[in-house]
């Protein structure tokens, strides 16, 4: 255990050194840029408390964690009207799902190119993805439509894999109709970490995972009461195995594809979102003799919330998914010996949020969930401690703050 | 019943008349002819450049001030939380900045009179932008369009 402690400790250390170093260096290059170029600096922070019934997600073993604690610094600098640079360090706990560590969250730089219709531009460094309505601010309770994130479509388990990309990518956006289309074009690496490990085989001392290319697109339309969007991306990770282990090593390669849509009348907003996967994997947990194991898979949530008076947000949402869509019920597990309902997950949820200053935010929620398709570790589903219906409560607080 | 909402119609009416809002736009901006499309697209941080292609800089009141509140829903015709959830979602993800925010109207005049490219709103019922420049800051000698 001892081991294991310092061992995560040094694995954390490097980012939590680059996300110091990156605020200073970029603190110190604002102040003395500030009579050159526009600055911002924004922030939140939030604390929340989740409790679950019949299920370890996120709480562990304990039935409820207060560990739930997220706060980022965000600084941008505009030199001017071409040219940006842009950082933000973050601090995230998570229950069991995300251990303690203040970490960089994206360190760029951009050049924009002006057209008669919009711009495009070029962008280099950490960045965030973009896939989806939300992966790029999953991590600001401010940004998010809930506490906890549609799992079908944004799981938590593979959120450090699909969130950030080191490398490059191609944007623009132009005036489109009554609205504006933005687009991009990502080429590099995503990351690996050890809450990625843990989340997907059961601890970091059974392997680690290390990023092996990542491409995507995207593109989306929004007008005043109209958001579309189109993502695809293709990300590949190799997986070592450490010795004594339960699985071997071997490739995993996933593409993904998300339609997104959004519709605004008055007071009301509907929402939905539709993933569907094609995920490849050799070795790890497949025999060397049956090659390549390829599994699709699918899902999709609906979201219906209204905005009240006095800053109070209301929201439903139904939100399913199926990890093999040849098996949607779980048949195939169950030969295996594992009960069918973690193929799948049906998750009605019940929300609000209020708004008690312009700077602060109440968010709670309820979840009614069927099935175990995105609890944690994935690959080692454990029926002792996990139902097949159970429930979890969240609730948060979040403040933010900008100069 | 029906007499009350008559009463409630016309409070709003009157309301809407003090806090009417006024676009004002920096001196600097060659053609202030902004359609409401374009406001719309400006003040969502989604239109980045004047046609001239000098960077735009927004400035806003505090989003709880009346005359904000009457901007978004008499100019923009959108409710104050969708710009909020638009600028939040631009800032949090890095990709882009938000508006400024000044304190009060006199700032307000003070800084996109000072600042090029600048555009913002003051209390008033104008339906077209006005010009302002340090030189002609004050009212009298602003430059309608």
């Amino acid at each position: 255990m001892k081991s294991s402690i310092s061992h995560l400790s040094l694995r954390r250390l490097s980012p939590l050194a680059f996300a110091i170093g990156m605020s200073l260096a970029l603190c110190i290059s604002f102040t003395a840029l500030a009579q050159v170029g526009q600055w911002q600096v924004n922030g939140f922070v939030g604390q929340g408390y989740i409790a679950a019934d019949g299920s370890e997600f996120i709480v562990g073993e304990s039935g409820d964690a207060f560990d739930v604690t997220e706060a980022a610094l965000h600084l941008s600098w505009v030199p001017d009207e071409h040219f940006r640079v842009a950082g933000a360090a973050r601090y995230r706990q998570w229950g069991n799902l995300d251990e303690s560590g203040l970490s960089a969250d994206y360190l760029f730089a951009e050049y924009k190119f002006i057209l008669d219709q919009g711009y495009v531009g070029a962008r280099g460094g950490l960045f965030k993805s973009e896939a989806g309505f939300y992966t790029s601010t999953r991590d600001v309770s401010f940004t998010r439509p809930g506490i906890l994130l549609p799992q079908s479509v944004y799981s938590d388990y593979l959120r450090d894999a699909l969130l950030h990309i080191t490398g490059g990518e191609l944007f623009g956006g132009h005036p489109v109709l009554d609205g504006s289309i933005e687009w991009h074009l990502t080429l590099g690496d995503a990351q690996t970490s050890d809450d990625l490990i843990r989340n997907v085989v059961g601890s970091e001392e059974f392997g680690h995972f290390d990023a092996d290319g990542y491409w995507g697109a995207d593109l989306e339309y929004q007008d005043d009461s109209l958001r579309l969007g189109l993502t695809y991306f293709d990300a590949e990770s190799r997986y070592q195995s450490h010795l004594g282990g339960p699985f071997g090593d071997g490739s995993l390669r996933s593409k993904h594809w998300i339609v997104s849509a959004q519709y605004r009348v008055n007071f009301l907003e509907f929402t939905g979102e539709y993933l569907h996967w094609d995920r490849y994997v050799g070795g790890v947990f497949v025999p060397p003799e049956l090659g390549i194991y390829e599994v699709r898979g699918y899902g999709y949530y609906l979201d219906v919330r209204g905005y009240l008076p006095s800053d109070v947000e209301v929201f439903v949402r139904y939100d399913h998914q199926v990890l093999d869509e040849s098996d949607p019920d779980g048949d195939k597990l169950v030969e295996r010996g594992v009960p069918g309902y973690f193929g799948y997950a049906q998750d009605w949820t019940l929300g609000m949020r209020w708004l008690p200053a312009k700077d602060w935010m109440v968010a709670a929620e309820y979840h009614k969930v069927r099935g175990a398709a995105w609890v944690t570790p994935i690959l080692m589903p454990n029926p002792a401690v996990q139902d097949k219906d159970w429930s979890l409560f969240a609730i948060e607080i979040s403040y933010k703050f900008q100069w | 019943m029906r007499r009350l909402s008559t009463w409630m119609c016309l409070l709003g009416l009157c309301c809407a008349n003090v806090f009417a809002a006024q676009v004002i736009v920096n001196a600097s901006v060659e053609s202030i002819d902004i359609t409401p499309k374009d406001l719309k697209l400006i003040f969502a941080m989604q239109k980045l450049y004047w046609p001239d292609g000098q960077k735009i800089q927004v400035f806003i009141l505090p989003s709880d001030s009346p005359i904000h509140q009457e901007f978004c829903y008499q100019q923009l015709e959108l409710m104050p939380y969708v710009l909020r959830h638009r600028w939040d979602r631009l800032v949090f993800s890095g990709v882009g900045e938000r508006p400024i925010t000044l304190d009060s109207e006199v700032e307000m005049r003070e800084r996109v009179a000072n600042t090029p490219g600048a555009i913002g709103y003051v209390s008033g019922g104008g339906e077209v932008a006005v010009e302002i420049g340090v030189e002609r800051q004050g009212g009298q000698d602003e430059v309608e369009h």
